[in-house]
């Protein structure tokens, strides 16, 4: 009879520990889609990965989509299938395409309600894009704008002294001064390269008065003399002048040629984001600056880069459990070593004032150009056919670019094709 | 009883699970699609009827489809031809005995099994335009090479060029199995009436290998109009949609624009313009095809 006894009394204590076990340790599981290749990826790795080790509630797992093109066609197929991650990093525009499926959480009663993280924990220039009629939906997360960057050396040698050109104008005459031609007529160094992609032509067309589409109605009006005006201008560096060159297509990704380069010294300035900067050589003496203006106007930059998104589609438990892990992602720490390590400018404001990041900002001054540039950034004009707009615009560049037509007519049919 | 059984149950309840496979793939998508194309739709809200406006819209000057639609066509021509008479050329040669002759059999062969990603990568570096093996080699012969892909004229033509090498190799194989099953007395009797060479190839080889000749038609038609890979991994469809080809774009629309009906629309056009080539190529083909011996 005992040993029976005891057997029984054993095997209810496994069963009950078992169950006391498996009620304590069913952390609760969130997926995050991203966006980020290159440097940046391995970064937000290592930030999920500590996330993780520093609480027992929360599994967080990261799943990295391709580029941000693919990631919004699978966050899209998601929402149609009806189970789309908790969260999802979302470009600058994804609060104008995906706010209208009504698939992404209103997070403005976190932000009212959290004792640690509200509106004025964030740097208040980046929160313009973030919403969509009264919903609040994007957390500024990895952000940018575009910047100049430019060739120190190269200038030198050009007798163009250390300074960057601050308008159009100046830039065309120090692309002519760069670029060098060699005896057989070939050109082996451009002075300008720009990068045929709406978001880097963005500043260019709204510093001549131009704009994608209407930041109200979201109705496309790329078909405009302003937008015109500045792309027969790049088509007259790159085919007439022959001061600048282009990278279209995905061949070798056009960005990364680009990049490329402008590395081995082929292009003297180009346009990017300031989240490519951790990605140069060490040895390349480059400088960051503004985009340039046009002469008789304000410097002027979208925002860019990426943001967090929830969905809607969730259970209390799970919200409140993405919400930690956006909390972890844009504290001060968090920020500073993702900006460190990336380029992408810090989204929190203690982030700017914390000891490392203002050393780090005195060591490496290039990295702040974009917080310098931030009071000057716009919210782009993105809307739920948004995403067919530049595609189609896109399109017409390369058009007017490389087979060197009158722009404003390539635009005017271009327009049409939105619908 | 026995009889009506087996004569009219038992055949359906064999075809039951192939037809089930079919149906469920292949005839309701395609009735589902017919559907989704008279709404417009963008995968997440309600649809909204619309009739037949994605189809007209296809049709206005405010599309894309007739440029597509012509894209399309270009990149049959410009491959179709050649690969028939390259591989059936190196079919020919590869039935004359040549030394090594099964070593080239194979290795023509390979890249057919290699994915086309794969390849698409490795003729990215080919035709780079600065650094590329191809432009390389027509500098030596003082010729500036163009830019390939970067180029409004030339990166259909490029598309064209990596397709046709990629499917020379599995051509010519179905061509050496065709060739194989000529009688050899035919080429004797007409060489004791005294035919040469070339007779022999007009009036024996090729009307004989005409029914392989209709298979590779028909396959290579239905691989052009539905490109994919090529323009997705090497072009976007661009520059300025010169090598937007037809299902390419039919996925622009639908994961780009976000615009499902107008997707659906055309994918039902395409359906159907394949339809028409396919019975017609079977209709037509008795008068050119032989098919006894």
């Amino acid at each position: 009879m005992k040993p029976k006894k005891l057997l029984f009394g054993v095997l209810v204590l496994c069963v009950l520990s078992f169950g006391i076990q498996s009620v304590n340790a069913a952390p609760i599981k969130i997926d995050l889609w991203h966006a980020m290749g290159g440097i940046p990826g391995p970064t937000l790795e290592k930030i999920a990965e500590e996330f993780n080790a520093s609480q027992n509630d929360v599994e967080l797992h990261v799943h990295y989509q391709g580029s941000y093109y693919d990631l919004q066609q699978k966050f899209m197929a998601s929402i149609a299938a009806k189970n789309p991650p908790a969260l999802v990093q979302l470009p600058i525009e994804g609060t104008g395409v995906f706010g209208p499926t009504g698939a992404l959480a209103d997070l403005s009663g976190y932000l009212e309600d959290d004792p640690e993280i509200g509106f004025e924990h964030f740097q208040p220039g980046l929160l313009v894009d973030s919403w969509y009629k009264d919903q609040f939906l994007a957390i500024p997360f990895n952000r940018s704008n575009p910047v100049l960057y430019y060739n120190v050396d190269h200038f030198i040698e050009a007798g163009l002294g250390t300074e960057a050109p601050e308008t159009w104008e100046e830039l065309i005459e120090y692309s002519e001064k760069l670029t060098i031609v060699d005896d057989d007529g070939r050109i082996i160094r451009h002075g300008f390269s720009p990068n045929l992609h709406w978001w880097t032509l963005t500043p260019m067309i709204w510093s001549n008065g131009g704009n994608l589409a209407d930041p109200e109605t979201g109705t496309p009006m790329f078909a405009s003399a302003e937008v015109a005006e500045v792309l027969n201008l790049i088509s007259d560096m790159v085919n007439v002048s022959r001061t600048a060159r282009v990278y279209a297509g995905t061949v070798f990704s056009a960005g990364d040629r680009a990049r490329a380069d402008f590395n081995q010294g082929k292009i003297s300035m180009y346009i990017q984001s300031i989240g490519s900067l951790a990605g140069f050589d060490e040895e390349l003496n480059l400088k960051t600056a503004f985009v340039p203006r046009f002469k008789d106007s304000e410097f002027v930059v979208p925002n860019g880069g990426g943001s967090l998104f929830m969905a809607e589609n969730l259970t209390k438990e799970q919200k409140d459990a993405a919400w930690e892990v956006i909390k972890y992602f844009v504290q001060a720490d968090t920020q500073a070593f993702w900006s460190q390590s990336t380029g992408y400018m810090p989204t929190c404001l203690p982030a700017l004032d914390t000891p490392e990041m203002t050393d780090f900002y005195s060591e490496k001054p290039n990295y702040k150009t974009a917080v310098n540039q931030l009071p000057y950034a716009q919210k782009i004009p993105s809307s739920e056919v948004f995403l067919d707009i530049i595609n189609v615009f896109e399109s017409a560049v390369q058009e007017i670019v490389i087979s060197q037509v009158d722009a404003f007519e390539v635009l005017e049919e271009a327009i049409k094709l939105i619908n | 009883m026995k009889r009506f059984y087996e004569k009219h149950l038992v055949p359906y309840l064999l075809i039951l699970p192939a037809m089930t496979l079919v149906v469920v793939f292949g005839l309701i998508p395609v009735v589902q699609n017919v559907e989704i194309s008279l709404h417009k739709w963008n995968f997440v809200t309600q649809k909204t009827y619309v009739a037949f406006k994605n189809y007209k819209d296809l049709f206005t000057s405010y599309s894309l489809f007739p440029k597509v639609i012509k894209n399309t066509f270009f990149y049959a021509l410009l491959k179709i031809p050649p690969t028939i008479i390259l591989s059936l050329s190196l079919a020919l040669l590869l039935t004359k005995g040549v030394f090594g002759q099964n070593v080239f059999r194979g290795l023509f062969f390979v890249p057919w099994i290699v994915p086309t990603v794969n390849i698409a990568f490795l003729w990215m570096y080919i035709l780079e335009p600065e650094y590329g093996l191809v432009n390389f080699l027509l500098g030596k012969l003082g010729i500036l090479g163009p830019g390939w892909f970067y180029s409004v004229n030339w990166a259909l033509p490029a598309l064209g060029l990596i397709s046709i090498w990629k499917g020379i190799g599995y051509f010519s194989v179905l061509y050496i199995g065709g060739l194989q099953n000529i009688p050899q007395e035919m080429y004797e009797v007409a060489e004791i009436d005294g035919a040469g060479p070339l007779k022999k190839l007009v009036y024996i080889t090729l009307p004989l290998l005409s029914s392989t000749t209709l298979f590779v038609l028909v396959i290579l038609v239905i691989e052009t109009i539905t490109e994919f890979d090529l323009p997705a991994v090497l072009t976007d469809g661009g520059p300025a949609n010169s090598t937007n080809l037809l299902v390419y774009y039919i996925y622009q629309r639908a994961f780009n624009a976000f615009q499902g009906g107008s997707a659906a629309a055309i994918s039902t056009v395409t359906l159907v313009m394949l339809l028409i080539f396919t019975i017609s190529q079977f209709r037509l083909s008795t008068k050119w095809v032989h098919y006894e011996i």
